[in-house]
């Protein structure tokens, strides 16, 4: 686990101790004196943030899996050694491809890990006289061939997302 | 401290620090066309030695690299000519056999970077 996704998760739990604790154990005599808020309400606001505390920790962990998943598939051993790809390389790479093709439209590119490969979701924002079925076919096809070319790695799926058109 | 690698008795001892072992696998991954230091610079320069990790296993060297590589270049193909490159250069310059030359690619480098 990164260092920083890490500190997310020790912050986040502890926030959630301190929330599930201070609404299971806090009594209305102490809300009354100290609030003027309902006991009712100060508990209920505390149970959400301990919700909401722990839904952040579920995040950060859900990230931290596909990135280590992802960190798995792109290292490959060699006769010589292993070669890692970096996830930021290969998208950099990506969006090398697509930025030759695709002159003035909006993109950005997400990599995803797959059983034995990894898969790409391309968003685009296209001009409005663009077609998008020939910009989508293109860029699935450059993506899986030029990308799997360069990189050695299995692209198996490019999913293309258009999420609006640009004038 | 690093810690230096030992060739054989015959004749007195010779040691070899690992950082030599560093700068001639650094040396060598700077002549290999299309590869740069992570920060986009060339690797025969001098702060380029401290993305380049040398371990001994069992009297064999692992030489581990971070590198950059320039866009438009075929990853596998230009790692592999990385990875033959060091292990020769390595190996005939010290002795010590090379067990693997592991390499991670952590950035390409776009021609306006480097303009």
């Amino acid at each position: 686990m990164s260092f920083f996704l890490g500190l997310e998760v020790l912050i986040l739990s502890l926030a959630a101790v301190v929330a599930g604790l201070g609404a299971a154990w806090i009594t209305p005599e102490v809300i009354i004196r100290t609030t003027p808020l309902s006991p009712l309400t100060v508990k209920a606001v505390l149970w959400v943030l301990f919700a909401a505390f722990l839904g952040g920790v579920a995040v950060c962990i859900a990230l931290w899996r596909q990135r280590a998943s992802l960190t798995h598939l792109l290292k490959q051993p060699g006769p010589r050694g292993q070669v890692f790809i970096t996830p930021y390389t290969v998208t950099q790479l990506a969006t090398g491809l697509l930025a030759q093709e695709l002159s003035g439209a909006n993109f950005r590119v997400h990599l995803y890990p797959q059983q034995d490969g990894v898969s790409l979701r391309v968003f685009l924002r296209l001009p409005e006289e663009a077609s998008i079925s020939e910009v989508a076919e293109r860029v699935q096809e450059i993506l899986t061939a030029e990308l799997s070319r360069r990189t050695g790695l299995k692209i198996q799926e490019v999913q293309v997302v258009i999420h609006g058109t640009t004038r | 401290m690093a810690r230096p690698e030992e060739l054989g008795e015959e004749g007195g001892r010779i040691s070899i620090a690992k950082d030599v072992i560093s700068t001639i696998a650094a040396l060598a991954a700077g002549e290999v066309p299309g590869v740069f230091a992570p920060t986009g610079e060339a690797f025969s320069q001098g702060p380029a030695r401290r993305h380049v990790d040398t371990e001994l296993l069992g009297g064999r060297i692992r030489i581990s690299l971070k590198v950059s590589v320039e866009y438009g270049r075929a990853l596998p193909e230009v790692v592999q000519e990385l990875q033959e490159k060091v292990k020769t250069e390595v190996e005939r310059m010290t002795a010590l056999p090379v067990e693997a030359v592991d390499v991670e690619v952590i950035h390409m480098v776009f021609p306006e970077e480097r303009a």
